[in-house]
């Protein structure tokens, strides 16, 4: 009767690890996604705050790329504004698709789609969130659907 | 000796049932499965950047209506200036863009996506309500995130929804 009883806390115990190691990796892949989503709420927040938001009217998720762009202009100011471990910060339109790789300068500007405002090296990991592009065309506000992308260096 | 014989299958079959309730419980854990949808803040900021893309539609004026004007334009049976389709326009411009967002397929982040426009007439939680566009690629078998943005045209209790599934 001992040894069965033992052979069954044994069989038990070997039961138990398997689940507990099953656990485990799930937990790891919960941690992954809540520092995922605390990134994305990052950069939502960076997209909020004045340096880039707009103010002309009511949106909340609108960016306002005239800002932006003039803060391109002032970015060896800007290099550790949103501190040291930012490596990368930039606003890129996704559709339309045309221009949308091609980075703003004094010469391409607005007919681009692209403003990296920092890039410091490599070693960092990106998170983004989606935003409205705008900008004032003619009298009226104009809207393109881009993201905002911030590598931040991995630790 | 028969007493002690007793005892022993006493023990036994209260072991037995000591580890059948243990291995119960084990799988009832382990089989729990996560919630098949799971909201995701990242999509429902999509959809609401989405209806404030402006679109080559002019609806009242000289001006271009973004896409959650045209939403209700075309839930209202209205046409562009132009003479354009509004829902016509709604369902190629998020096509459009869906395609140039999401870049869904076998084997990628995305396997495929779901979009859906629906209109309420007495809000959300009526039960009355009227597809205006539903768009979708790829297969959608995994685990799936859902984003949900509401659109409120004008002053009515009419509540124009975009509702993004993604898998």
């Amino acid at each position: 009767m001992a040894f069965v009883l033992i052979a069954f806390m044994i069989l038990f115990g070997l039961v138990a690890m398997f689940y507990v190691s099953l656990r485990l990796s799930s937990v790891r892949g919960e941690v992954y996604d809540l520092r995922h989503e605390q990134a994305e709420e990052l950069v939502r927040k960076l997209a909020g705050t004045p340096e880039f938001s707009w103010t002309i009217d009511d949106c909340a998720s609108c960016v306002d790329m005239d800002k932006v762009f003039v803060l391109k202009n002032k970015s060896a100011t800007y290099q550790t504004f949103w501190g040291n471990s930012v490596r990368m910060l930039r606003v890129q339109q996704v559709s339309p698709r045309a221009e949308r790789d091609i980075e703003c300068t004094e010469s391409t500007y607005p007919a681009c789609g692209k403003i990296t405002l920092i890039s410091r090296g490599a070693g960092y990991s990106t998170d983004e969130a989606f935003v409205s592009l705008c900008r004032i065309e003619g009298a009226e506000r104009r809207c393109t659907f881009g993201k905002l992308i911030i590598g931040v260096a991995s630790p | 000796m028969s007493q002690r014989g007793q005892e022993e299958i006493v023990g036994f079959v209260v072991v037995i049932i000591v580890i059948s309730v243990a291995l119960l419980i084990f799988l009832a854990l382990s089989l729990r499965e996560d919630p098949a949808t799971r909201e995701s803040v990242t999509l429902s900021q999509f959809v609401t950047t989405l209806s404030m893309y402006t679109t080559s539609c002019s609806l009242t004026s000289h001006r271009y209506a973004p896409l959650g004007e045209v939403y209700a334009a075309c839930y209202a049976g209205e046409r562009c200036l132009d003479g354009t389709n509004s829902c016509a326009l709604v369902n190629e411009t998020v096509n459009t863009i869906l395609s140039d967002s999401l870049d869904a397929g076998v084997g990628r982040p995305i396997e495929g996506y779901t979009f859906t426009l629906r209109s309420f007439e007495n809000g959300t939680q009526s039960a009355a309500s009227r597809p205006l566009l539903a768009l979708s690629k790829g297969n959608c078998t995994g685990t799936k995130q859902q984003g949900v943005s509401d659109f409120v045209p004008g002053r009515g209790r009419v509540v124009i929804q975009a509702h993004l599934l993604t898998c």
